[in-house]
C-alpha cells in the first residue's frame, strides 16, 4: 500500500488525513468506473453529485478527488462524511493531480 | 428445499439523483450485518445498484426488493416505466437511450445491464404487459463467480 497526504487539494470534510492507495482512476463514466477501478484506488472525476459515493463505496475506494474547481453537492459531502469516504476539492486538472498522486506510488517505481 | 430467511423493500424515486444509490447502499450494509463474504457483498452491491439507477433514469422509479434463501440471495426491481422494447440491444455494452442531460452527470454509457450480468449468477428481465420491468436478479451462496 502506498500513502499520500493530498495537501493539494481541500478536503470536502474532516482534517485531510493521509490516504492509503494503491493506484488510481481517473474517469468520469460512473458504470466504466463501476466495471474497471479496483479495490483502494484514488478516484479522480469532475462529478459533484452524492453517486460518487455511492460507487466509491460499491467499489471500496481509497478516496475521491473532484478536480478542475467543481463544488460538491452539501448532500455529497454528507454522504461522504457519513460512509467515511475521504473526498477532496481541488482546482487542479486531472493530469496535474495525477502527477503528484504517481509520485506517490511506489509500484510505478518498480515497475520502472 | 427453499426457505425465504430475510425479505426486504426499498422504493426508488424517479430522477431523484440526491437521493439514488441509497437502497443499493442499505443493502450493501444488510449483507454486511449477515456477514456474507466480501466478494459476494460486492457483487450484489453493484446489481442493485445498476437496477436502481435503470429504476430512476429509465424507469420512472419503482421498487427494489431483496430476497435471501438458503440457495441464493435474490434482487428484484420493479418498475411502471415504459418497458424494454428491445432487450437483446439493451443488453449490448454502449447501448442507450440516455439523452444528453443525462450523460453529462455521468450516466449512459450503456454499461449497466452489461455489469449486472457479470456479477450475477441468474439476470432474467421481463416486460409487463401493462407497461414497466421486472428485472430479476440471482446470486447463488456457495458458487463462486
Ligand atoms: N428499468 C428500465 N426501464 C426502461 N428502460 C430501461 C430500463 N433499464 C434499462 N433500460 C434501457 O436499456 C438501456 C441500457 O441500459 P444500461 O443500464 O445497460 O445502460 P444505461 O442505463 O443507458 O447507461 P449506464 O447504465 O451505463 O449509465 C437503457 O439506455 C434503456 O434504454
Ligand atoms: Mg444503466
Amino acid at each position: 500500500m502506498n500513502h499520500i497526504k493530498l495537501s493539494f487539494a481541500e478536503p470536502a470534510w474532516g482534517s485531510g488525513q493521509e490516504i492509503a492507495f494503491q493506484g488510481c482512476i481517473i474517469c468520469d463514466v460512473l458504470s466504466f468506473a463501476i466495471a474497471t477501478a479496483k479495490k483502494d484506488q484514488i478516484w479522480i472525476c469532475h462529478h459533484i453529485h452524492p453517486n460518487i459515493i455511492a460507487v466509491a463505496l460499491l467499489k471500496e475506494l481509497a478516496a475521491v478527488i473532484i478536480v478542475g474547481g467543481g463544488k460538491p453537492d452539501p448532500e455529497t459531502v454528507k454522504r461522504a462524511e457519513e460512509e467515511g469516504i475521504p473526498l477532496f476539492v481541488t482546482g487542479k486538472q486531472a493530469y496535474d493531480v495525477v502527477k503528484v498522486i504517481a509520485a506517490h506510488d511506489l509500484d510505478l517505481a518498480e515497475e520502472g | 428445499m427453499s426457505a425465504t430467511l430475510c425479505k426486504k423493500e426499498f422504493y426508488v424515486q424517479k430522477f431523484d439523483f440526491q437521493h439514488a444509490g441509497k437502497a443499493a447502499s442499505d443493502v450493501r450494509k444488510l449483507l454486511m450485518d449477515y456477514g456474507y463474504e466480501q466478494q459476494l457483498v460486492r457483487r450484489v452491491a453493484i446489481a442493485a445498484y445498476e437496477a436502481e439507477m435503470n429504476m430512476v433514469i429509465h424507469g420512472q422509479g419503482g421498487t427494489l426488493a431483496l430476497e435471501i434463501d438458503f440457495e441464493y440471495i435474490q434482487l428484484v426491481a420493479e418498475d411502471n416505466g415504459p418497458g424494454i422494447p428491445n432487450l437483446q440491444l439493451a443488453m449490448q455494452e454502449g447501448y442507450s437511450t440516455a439523452g444528453d442531460e443525462i450523460r453529462e452527470i455521468g450516466f449512459g454509457a450503456g454499461m449497466g445491464l452489461p455489469n449486472i450480468n457479470r456479477c450475477v449468477d441468474f439476470l432474467g428481465i421481463q416486460n409487463k404487459p401493462q407497461g414497466g420491468t421486472i428485472v430479476t436478479m440471482q446470486v447463488s451462496l456457495g458458487a463462486e463467480k
